[in-house]
Parts: C-alpha cells; sequence; structure tokens
C-alpha cells in the first residue's frame, strides 16, 4: 500500500473529500479518519447509490492534520454479465479529489495494489489512504 | 509501515467480525441462465417452424435448431438452423445488465426502445422436401437466411421500481459490510453471509425475470429454393418481413405461470408454383395476419395459434394454419417442442413436427417464459 500525501494547511479551513466511481457494478464507499491503529467513520459522509462520495467536509485541517484519511470502496458485479468481471474489474476508475488546504484541488487515483478482487471476480475491493500532512 | 500496521488491523477486526460466517465458495450470482432459444425466422417463412407466431425471447450466443416433420419422410431431421447473436460476441464495456433488460429508474418512455442490435439473432437454415407438403415443393432444397431482433420492451412501473428497490437493499448489506483495509474476498465472505443477502438477491432475480408488459419484435428472412438437388436450377422462392407483439401477465406472485397474448403480422413475396406441368411459377404477394394464446408454468408451455394467409388478387390459394403447440425445456439449453395441425396449403397440409432446439453459451438474461 502506498499512501499519497496532502497538504491540509493550518488556516482552520474545512477539507472536503469527493469520491467518484465509475462502474456499472453496485458500490458503496465510506470515509475513515485513522489516528495510529484506530479509525473513526467521518459523519456525514454516506455515498450514493453510484458508491460515489459528494462533497463530505472530513474536517477542519488543524483537527485533521497528521491523521491518515483511509476511503474503501467495495463492488458487486453481480448484476453485471460475468463474462465483463474481468472487464470491470480492469477498468475500474476512482477518483479522489481533496480541497480546501494549502495542496489546493488535488485528485489521486489508486494503485494497482490498492485494489483486490475475490477468487469469482464478482467483489472488487479498493483500499485508498492519504496522509493528511 | 504506519499504514500497513493501519491496514492489518482493520484486516484483523473484519477477520474477527465475519469469522463465524458460513461463507460459500460459489457465487450466489443472479443466473444468466434461462435463455431461450427461440425458432428460426427462416423456418418461420419456410412454413416449418413449430410455432408461426414465435414468443419474444433473448437469444443465447449460438443456436442450432433440427425439426423432424413426422408425415413427411422417416422422421429423420432435414431442416437444421444455425443461430447466432452478433451481441454477445461485439457488445461493448459499457453494457450492463439494466440496458439489456430495459430498466430505467426514471420510467422514461425513451428507454423502452430495445435498441436493434442488443437481441439481434442471424440465422441460416436449410431443409429438404421429399414430398409436396404444405409450403414445400417435392424433391427440393431450401436456403434461407433470416435476422430478428426485440424493438420495444416495455416493464411495468412497479417491477421497476422493485428491481431499483432490490438493488438498494443489497446496497445496505454491502454497506454494513465495507470496511477500509478489508480484501475482496473478506467482503464477498462478510456478504454472503448476511442473514439477507439470499433472500434480497433471490428477490432481484425474480423481479428481473418477470414477464414484460409488452414486447414488440421485428424479423425478416429470404430463402431461395434448388430443385433436384442441383444448383443450377436455384430460384427465389420467398421474402418476407413482419412483427410480432406479446402483451403477457402473470397471476401469481412467483412469476412462473404467464398467459401470452400475442399478435403478428407479416408482409411476405412468395414464388408460386402456377403450372406444375410446365413448372411456370409466378411472384404474389401476401398478407399474413396470425395471433396466438399460451400458457407456461416453469418448463412447460401450451399454447394454440391461428394465421390466415391472404394472396393479393388471388383469394384461391389463401390459406390458414391452425397448429397447437407444445413446449418442454429440458435445460437451459435444450428446448423440445411439438406441434399439431393444419399447415398453409392444400395439399399434405397436416402438421406434425417434433423439434430440437439446443442453445450454446452461458451469457445473457434470463427470459420472461
Amino acid at each position: 500500500m502506498a499512501a499519497d500525501s496532502y497538504h491540509v494547511g493550518t488556516d482552520g479551513s474545512e477539507i472536503i473529500l469527493n469520491v467518484r466511481v465509475s462502474t456499472a457494478g453496485i458500490a458503496f464507499s465510506k470515509a475513515q479518519l485513522f489516528v495510529d491503529k484506530a479509525g473513526t467513520d467521518i459523519p456525514n459522509c454516506d455515498c450514493d447509490d453510484d458508491g460515489d462520495i459528494i462533497d463530505c467536509q472530513t474536517g477542519v485541517n488543524t483537527d485533521i492534520k497528521g491523521k491518515m484519511l483511509g476511503i474503501a470502496t467495495s463492488v458487486d458485479l453481480e448484476t453485471v454479465d460475468p463474462s465483463l468481471w474481468q472487464t470491470m474489474y480492469d477498468n475500474l476508475v476512482i477518483k479522489y479529489t481533496l480541497s480546501g488546504g494549502t495542496g489546493g484541488k488535488k485528485t489521486f487515483n489508486y494503485a494497482d495494489e490498492d485494489k483486490s478482487k475475490d477468487p469469482t471476480g464478482q467483489f472488487i475491493q479498493v483500499n485508498k489512504f492519504i496522509n493528511l500532512i | 509501515m504506519r499504514d500497513r500496521k493501519i491496514k492489518i488491523s482493520w484486516l484483523i477486526a473484519h477477520i474477527l467480525v465475519c469469522h463465524f460466517a458460513s461463507a460459500q465458495d460459489n457465487p450466489l450470482s443472479i443466473p444468466l441462465a434461462n435463455l431461450k432459444t427461440p425458432n428460426s425466422p427462416c423456418f418461420q417463412l419456410l412454413d416449418i417452424s413449430p410455432s408461426s407466431v414465435e414468443h419474444p425471447g433473448n437469444p443465447k450466443e449460438f443456436a442450432v435448431s433440427a425439426l423432424s416433420q413426422l408425415n413427411n419422410g422417416n422422421g429423420i431431421p432435414k431442416n437444421f438452423a444455425y443461430e447466432i447473436a452478433p451481441y454477445w460476441f461485439f457488445k461493448p464495456q459499457s453494457e450492463n445488465v439494466y440496458k439489456y433488460i430495459n430498466v430505467d429508474a426514471s420510467h422514461s418512455a425513451a428507454h423502452y426502445y430495445t435498441g436493434i442490435l442488443r437481441k439481434l439473432a442471424i440465422s441460416i437454415a436449410s431443409t429438404f422436401s421429399d414430398s409436396t407438403s404444405g409450403s414445400l415443393l417435392n424433391n427440393t432444397n431450401y436456403i434461407s437466411f433470416g435476422i430478428r431482433t426485440n424493438l420495444i420492451t416495455i416493464r411495468k412501473n412497479s417491477n421497476i421500481d422493485n428491481i431499483i428497490q432490490d438493488i438498494h437493499n443489497l446496497h445496505g448489506i454491502q454497506g454494513s459490510c465495507t470496511v477500509v483495509g478489508q480484501t475482496a474476498t473478506e467482503l464477498a465472505q462478510c456478504e454472503r453471509s448476511h442473514p439477507n443477502y439470499k433472500t434480497d438477491s433471490a428477490a432481484l432475480q425474480n423481479d428481473m425475470n418477470e414477464t414484460p408488459l409488452f414486447q414488440l419484435d421485428a424479423a425478416a428472412a429470404y430463402s431461395e429454393a434448388y430443385a433436384a438437388n442441383s444448383f443450377n436450377n436455384s430460384r427465389f422462392n420467398r421474402s418476407a418481413e413482419w412483427i410480432t407483439a406479446t402483451f403477457g401477465e402473470s397471476f401469481w406472485r412467483n412469476h412462473r405461470d404467464k398467459f401470452y397474448l400475442m399478435g403478428m403480422f407479416k408482409l411476405l413475396q412468395d414464388k408460386i408454383l402456377t403450372d406444375t406441368a410446365k413448372s411456370v411459377f409466378e411472384n404474389k404477394s401476401a398478407i399474413d395476419l396470425g395471433g396466438k394464446l399460451s400458457y407456461s408454468n416453469g418448463n412447460f408451455l401450451i399454447g394454440v395459434e391461428f394465421v390466415q394467409r391472404t394472396y393479393a388478387g388471388d383469394k384461391a390459394i389463401s390459406s390458414n394454419r391452425c397448429v397447437g403447440i407444445i413446449q418442454y425445456k429440458m435445460n437451459d439449453n435444450l428446448y423440445l417442442t411439438t406441434s399439431f395441425g393444419q399447415n398453409f396449403g392444400s395439399t399434405h397440409n397436416l402438421f406434425t413436427l417434433v423439434g430440437l432446439n439446443f442453445g450454446f453459451g452461458n451469457k445473457g438474461l434470463s427470459l420472461p417464459d
């Protein structure tokens, strides 16, 4: 796992997270903030039916600086033709965008090592971690 | 290193949650079997199909049909058709099951149009007639080419709402199982062990299989005839274009039983033998107008159809076809069909037929019937 980093600053600004998932499957995303090994859900950051998280307020930069942002996205391809599962896995696109910090508006992608599938290929899991510095 | 520790901690936490779950090894997926292999339009053009008014169906990748007319020859099949559905070979990556089965949350009328290519099937058939029977002449080979597709599929709003609700329910299960740091296998294990997963998946499957309220199919076919097994004796035999409208309804909650009311309108260009002694053929135009009423319950279907063929300016050769049809689905890849009744024409028009339809390929969606 190779975590990216985002400069949040210290001016009291709100850091905003957007997650965009492009898939034909059933997707679900969840964002959490980690301090050491403990993670807590970010309130009011529910995803929509496509697994997208829209304008999630992760917290004021002075509060979340030094923490790690973790975003889990799971995709169930049950409703997709099985012949397309491998294509869906290969072509899964998730854009993670952070804004509000000194790093400006910055979009991240997941690395290949962040993505996994179950032996059947029906389920995809992507875990993205971003250090808030 | 700290990242890895965090991830591992979440993995352990999640494994504990799902440790006692009885995860399944095999995917519990929406069955994409139940695909039917409809009778080829090539056979329908030649009037040797078990049914002239065909139920709508989602085609398999490849299909082979073998028909045997029991009152024509020794019963060994002489009629074969091969059909492919190009969609399964060339479908774009953006395709998904909801586009294919016409499910749209907005209930927009524009979504009723299936698209010509999604359910397009191309077929070729050959048959040999050793005696004059129905529309076929004796000692003649026939080659036929056909295409068919679905144009419009309309589902009930309640059916679409149910499908969407089913997906929302699955979303809920997925949400409860999603944890940062888990693997896809762990997610799968958690989802499949959720107490509602089987129920919600079965509900989605059931709602997706519900009979559409209305379907409009179109088909066209062209055939050549070769008398006396000679390529040099080739002549145009018949061509036709037709549409079939199907109203379907289920009366039980499990959607296993289905009633179908169907109507068919066909424009026909025919080459009729008008002088037997001199082998003189004459081009004739005709209109087929027919209907069919059928009932299916699970693997069994029974129906009766009537088609009136009226030749323009020559009512003397107009005729009709009235047959009863029994079909049994032996498995997802094999259908057995028998038909009995009166075929078109006035000579040897007793129609007794047994047909086997073989389908190949596991892609696609389940059928209304």
